[in-house]
């Protein structure tokens, strides 16, 4: 990905302001990761063992294939959910504009501890979302412990991520290309699909890669609403540590979920071209 | 450019002390003491050992929690090791002796445990029956009756919860003993017919990654039947859950050992502390408030009369228990936890 160019000459002054970002990413985020690294291929014995297990370990696959599948789930539905949500926004007026905003924000500030306890009783045995289905005579539905409830759950946590840029680049349209299209004979549909939908492309894109990568190594939900049987690679990898104690391993299931993940935002990348600048990448969260 | 070095400088050394920080040593007189949650267990180790080591010898005692091997793994192997007694279960802490712990020589006291429980480097301080129990509410007259109507859901249908963290407590021993296994011939434990048995419950099973996890879903109605250690067996029991006890049932039971990391400089305190709580009073103390098994044969703890059904060390308990053999698990346990582990999420 390119990185925004300010106008005219990049003046090399002002690098030096991102000096203490630079320093704190440099002890709390490459050193560690780079011990990880180190770690992987140097215990037990040098070379790559580590991963040759990793890739050969039919479990580890599935795990990782399961959470690629959850993660694209997650990005799909959120995206259903907040496209329309978004284009809501930026039709409404601008007080109603706000209490929308207000809305998919409130979550946001919530402790996601809160949230997941919330979830919790809600999915559980017996929860409200149980009886409800029971009222209209579907029974037995226990979203606690499946792949479904994690999903509705980090779809809430996730919506803001992606309604935010979605909104910015709607409000960026001009509607008047709407009209003109109209006034040339489109229909409606047709003017949405042809002008509308390529010009909000790079709201959907980042929002779809903040997303999909803050998917991939979610860690708190999945191990508090969902059930080992069906983890996902960050509860493995948290089991590699804690329980297996097999810290090499652990950072060599890592380090291929780094590469998934820096290879789905090369993809990206690409497919955005240079609208792909206002991209930015997720960082795991809970 | 001297400007520029200093600010990265004083930036890198700021950090450097933030994160130095982090890891207070205390004073010689003092000891930190590593266990479990915030619940019976640890409150029963605070008072019926903590406390009265503090008034008796003056030296203070810090509880830290919980108790994780791969922070005492990571603590030890970057030599900065800020815990001096830590609570575990008995075959992680056979395993890492010598590598990760320091030898305990309990001296004279060695024979006041239960044969083959005590390791070069740990002192049994809990022990615990893998107990079968089951909602009163949901099986009224129809009660499971033996281990095998735990892997039977034709006949006993319902949930099921394990406690999924470590398959060493029990866990796949009660599997074996459920199909048939003779107490005597249960080791080597024959780990893929353990976990066939668990295939057939497979659907019905939740495994919780802590105690807590599984205490609080039986007591929430989240299960029907469960296999929980009987420390927590208690505490639910306590709390007045409508849960009962199978009675007359094979009880394997496991235990924790109290360990001193290497590399902690204040171990003679810290080997001074554990030989003072093994010994019978303490032991039968922690018992009657945590409900776990005392660990100095000579104790005698007086457990209220919803305790003494778990109470496996009960004269008429004496053909149902099933020590478990901590130096198989010693050995093997690397390869049980990850095929354990590849079952559970496979």
């Amino acid at each position: 990905m390119t990185a925004i160019r300010p106008a005219g000459k990049p003046r090399a002054r002002a690098h030096w302001l991102l000096l203490p970002a630079a320093a704190v990413l440099l002890v709390v985020f490459f050193y560690p990761l780079a011990t990880i690294l180190w770690r992987s291929i140097a215990e037990p014995e040098f070379g790559p063992g580590n991963y040759l297990a990793v890739l050969g370990d039919a479990v580890a696959l599935r795990v990782v294939l399961r959470t690629l599948g959850t993660a694209l789930i997650i990005t799909a539905v959120t995206l259903l959910i907040a496209y329309p949500y978004a284009y809501a926004m930026t039709l409404v007026g601008r007080r109603a504009r706000g209490l929308l905003t207000l809305l998919v924000l409130m979550p946001f500030w919530t402790s996601l501890m809160a949230r997941n306890f919330a979830w919790y009783v809600l999915e559980q045995r017996g929860g409200v979302i149980e009886r409800a289905f029971a009222a209209i005579g579907i029974h037995g539905v226990t979203l606690l412990g499946s792949v479904a409830g994690v999903t509705v759950a980090m779809v809430q946590v996730m919506l803001p991520f992606m309604v935010l840029p979605l909104q910015n680049a709607m409000l960026g349209i001009d509607r008047g290309l709407l009209h003109a299209a109209g006034s040339l004979g489109a229909p409606r549909p047709t003017a949405f699909l042809r002008i509308y939908l390529p010009l909000s492309m790079p709201g959907v894109l980042s929002g779809v890669s903040v997303v999909f990568i803050m998917s991939l190594g979610f860690y708190i939900t999945p191990a508090l609403l969902g059930t080992p049987q069906q983890a996902l690679v960050a509860q493995v990898i948290g089991t590699r540590v804690n329980d297996l104690l097999d810290f090499p391993g652990a950072g060599a299931l890592g380090a291929v979920l780094l590469v998934i993940t820096l290879v789905v935002l090369a993809l990206l990348g690409r497919v955005a071209g240079p609208v792909g600048a206002s991209m930015t990448g997720g960082g795991d969260r809970g | 450019m001297p400007r520029r070095t200093s600010t990265l400088l004083s930036a890198v050394t700021i950090l450097a002390l933030v994160t130095g920080c982090a890891v207070s040593e205390g004073g010689a007189n003092s000891l930190v003491f590593v266990s479990y949650g915030h619940g019976a267990y640890q409150t029963g180790q605070r008072t019926a050992w903590l406390e009265p080591y503090q008034k008796e010898t003056g030296t203070t005692v810090t509880i830290d929690g919980p108790t994780s091997n791969a922070k005492l793994k990571a603590m030890v192997e970057a030599g900065k090791v800020g815990w001096d007694v830590v609570d575990t279960d008995a075959s992680a802490a056979a395993q890492a002796c010598g590598s990760l712990l320091e030898p305990v020589d309990m001296g004279a006291q060695a024979r006041d445990f239960p044969p083959g429980t005590l390791t070069e480097c740990g002192v049994p301080d809990a022990f615990f029956g893998m107990t079968l129990m089951y909602d009163a509410k949901v099986y009224g007259e129809h009660p499971p009756r033996s281990l095998a109507d735990f892997f039977d859901p034709d006949r006993f249908p319902g949930r099921r919860i394990v406690y999924g963290g470590d398959p060493s407590v029990g866990t796949l021993e009660t599997a074996l003993l459920a199909d048939g296994v003779p107490r005597d011939r249960l080791y080597p434990l024959d780990v893929p017919r353990a976990l066939r048995m668990y295939d057939r419950i497979r659907p019905e099973l939740t495994i919780s990654s802590t105690y807590g996890d599984q205490q609080q879903r039986m007591a929430g109605g989240q299960a029907d039947m469960a296999l929980i250690v009987s420390a927590r067996a208690y505490s639910l029991l306590a709390d007045g859950a409508d849960w009962k006890v199978v009675p007359g049932v094979p009880i394997p039971v496991t235990w924790d050992v109290l360990v001193v990391p290497k590399g902690t400089r204040r171990s003679e305190q810290a080997k001074q502390l554990i030989r003072y709580v093994c010994t019978p009073a303490r032991s039968a103390a922690f018992a009657e408030l945590s409900g776990a098994g005392p660990a100095n044969k000579a104790a005698k703890p007086r457990f209220p009369a919803k305790a003494r059904q778990l109470d496996f060390w009960g004269a008429d308990m004496a053909d149902r228990r099933v020590l478990s053999n901590v130096r198989w698990w010693a050995a093997n346990r690397t390869w049980v936890a990850k095929a354990w582990s590849d079952w559970t999420t496979g």
